[in-house]
């Protein structure tokens, strides 16, 4: 009886786990990307002069920027999974302009929008070669977790996209039309400088290197990291309450 | 005895989801080393038979013109390059290795879980000349709950020995196959000879622990080894290089490799520790010395100028805006002082920029 009473609800925490997983195959048409940051978190700026044109005294200015000085479009996949290489499309000679990032302090530290402070705007967001503009739209949600996964973006929102009749022709971009906003961009920061893990990336004056992909459309389902969590501790408690009305049988 | 089994289950499933919760608790700081290379592309797992454990493999293929590839170096000085360039009139400076496979080949699957596998070869080649090639090991893969891609050595630190994967690393270049990044790396890894690599799988399809393809989020190549000291934090002014041998010693060799004026060690610490009355090209070669020691520890060339900074810059370089980088400052006083000219700006310039980060 117990046995049985046990098997339910791993079964059901199981699948739940299962199904978690199955949704998060990538939304197709997809594009890979390189790159590099650079966060600028403070810098001393002359606030007093002397009569000689020198500097007599500095102060701290606070910049909490986010600028991405290269991105690099490698590659991708398009919607029957085939993978295109550097050079095989259009849009491979293309790059991502995005606008400039700002965080603030810790706690939020790990939150970015078109200010300093909570509450901003999405920033732009382009894909151009330099001559022509494939697309234009806006990124918002640029929220980054730092945790034994690495810094990551996961869940960036691309919206508002435009498309330019005039720039080049690209299998991607006329697939990725077919498909529904928002687009999905994910992020994975390498830092050669600056702290990062257990929350602590971009507190201090970082660089690094990047690399993700933007993919079309957001997975069926969206379980940010604390819905995971709350699953599994549901699953738990439910299992406790199982085994409480057990003993009391 | 049934109150004895039910506890042993309880904590088996609170252990379980302390590790889940643990998950969000990360290395306290990860720090990859330059000079490092992306590599981009897709991945293939087969599913384990009763003859063939399973594999995991980068895809190469010829026949679909599809092929997992250097997409991107980048070298010591901050710069990157995405474009070959073996014509570069500086031979130090000539790159072929972008757009070259990356294959892993050896790693058989091992283990229950279906994400490990056994140690094996990963290479850098053009099919025929190897640039580069190492034992990559402790091949395990964790899925991401959050994402749900599978990332392989997530937490790669040139701190942590324990994430630098990839030893018995074997370099090549020679005239026709040139790579200012195969040099460089060879140069920092001299050390320990370690070095690290991290990937994070997308599934295109099929299943991990069965026949799978995935798409190549992120491929990394790392270069530096542990170093010997920490980075100073920010630049720091000639005194501090001047009187710290052990910051100074960790750091002059990248700084004489990524100079133009300073041919050697020896030059460089000569100009630095230079003492009494000094002319003007020895002040600003002092300062020099400094800002290349800021630039290959922990002032990336990438970073913007202050407003004071350019307005020196703007002596030396009338044609300088706002946006002005580090790098171009270097520039125009290494121009400086070779040819001789403004040499007081040239050592206001550095001297402004050693002193940027410890100002009161």
């Amino acid at each position: 009886m117990m046995k049985s009473l046990c098997k339910v609800p791993l079964f059901a925490f199981a699948l739940l786990i299962l199904l978690s997983s199955s949704v998060f195959a990538a939304n197709l048409p997809l594009l890979d990307y390189t790159g590099n940051f650079n966060y600028l978190y403070s810098h001393q700026e002359c606030n007093s002069w002397k009569n000689n044109g020198s500097c007599n005294g500095y102060a701290t200015v606070y910049d909490n920027k986010l600028t991405f000085p290269s991105f690099n479009i490698t590659g991708g996949n398009y919607s029957n999974g085939s993978y295109f290489g550097d050079g095989t499309d259009a849009i491979t000679n293309a790059y991502f302009e995005i606008g400039n990032l700002f965080n603030s302090s810790s706690p939020n530290n790990l939150q970015f929008d078109d200010t300093a402070g909570a509450g901003g705007a999405p920033v732009s967001f382009s894909i151009t070669d330099g001559t022509n503009t494939f697309m234009t739209g806006t990124l918002g949600n640029f929220a980054v977790t730092d945790d034994f996964f690495g810094t990551n973006l996961y869940f960036g929102s691309v919206t508002s996209v435009t498309y330019n009749s005039s720039a080049p022709y690209s299998q991607y971009v006329e697939e990725l039309k077919l498909t529904d906003e928002p687009f999905n961009l994910d992020m994975n920061f390498s830092f050669y400088t600056g702290p990062s893990g257990s929350g602590n990336a971009f507190t201090a004056n970082s660089t690094g290197t990047v690399g993700g992909k933007l993919a079309a459309g957001l997975p069926s389902v969206v379980p940010e990291p604390i819905s995971t969590i709350l699953f599994i501790t549901g699953g738990v408690t439910l299992m406790l309450r199982r085994y409480a009305k057990n003993i009391n049988i | 005895m049934k109150e004895d089994i039910i506890m042993g289950r309880l904590k088996i499933y609170l252990m379980f989801s302390m590790l889940i919760l643990a998950m969000g608790v990360g290395s306290a700081w990860g720090i990859v080393g330059l000079p490092t290379a992306n590599f981009s592309g897709n991945a293939k797992t087969t599913a384990p038979t009763d003859t063939d454990p399973g594999s995991l493999t980068l895809v190469n293929n010829a026949d679909t013109n599809k092929f997992t590839t250097i997409s991107q170096v980048n070298y010591l000085d901050g710069s990157s390059r995405t474009v070959n360039n073996t014509n570069d009139i500086n031979v130090n400076n000539r790159e072929s290795i972008i757009g070259k496979q990356v294959t892993i080949s050896g790693a058989t699957r091992t283990g229950t879980a279906g994400t490990t596998f056994t140690n094996a070869v990963i290479t850098v080649s053009d099919g025929t000349f190897n640039y580069f090639s190492a034992t990559l090991s402790n091949i395990m893969f964790v899925l991401n709950p959050a994402d749900g891609k599978y990332y392989l050595n997530p937490g790669l630190d040139i701190n942590n020995p324990a994430t630098l994967n990839m030893t018995n690393v074997v370099f090549n270049t020679d005239e026709p196959h040139p790579s200012r990044y195969i040099n460089e790396l060879k140069g920092v890894a001299a050390t320990s000879g370690a070095l690290g690599m991290k990937m994070i799988l997308q599934i295109i399809s099929g299943n991990f622990t069965g026949d799978s393809t995935s798409d190549i989020s992120v491929g990394l190549l790392d270069g530096t080894p542990l170093p010997t000291v920490t980075p100073p934090a920010g630049a720091r002014s000639m005194g501090f290089w001047k009187n710290h041998d052990e910051e100074r010693n960790s750091f002059i060799g990248k700084a004489v490799y990524m100079s133009n004026v300073f041919n050697t060690e020896n030059e460089l610490n000569e100009y630095l520790s230079r003492n009494g009355k000094k002319t003007m090209d020895q002040k600003a070669m002092q300062q020099l010395a400094a800002l290349m020691l800021n630039v290959a520890s922990s002032l990336p060339l990438s970073t913007e100028l202050t407003a004071g900074e350019l307005q020196i810059l703007q002596q030396l370089d009338p044609a300088a805006v706002t946006g002005a980088t580090v790098e171009d400052a270097l520039c125009a006083i290494e121009q400086a002082i070779i040819a001789g000219t403004n040499l007081d700006d040239a050592k206001d310039l550095a001297d402004e920029i050693n002193n940027r980060d410890h100002k009161s």
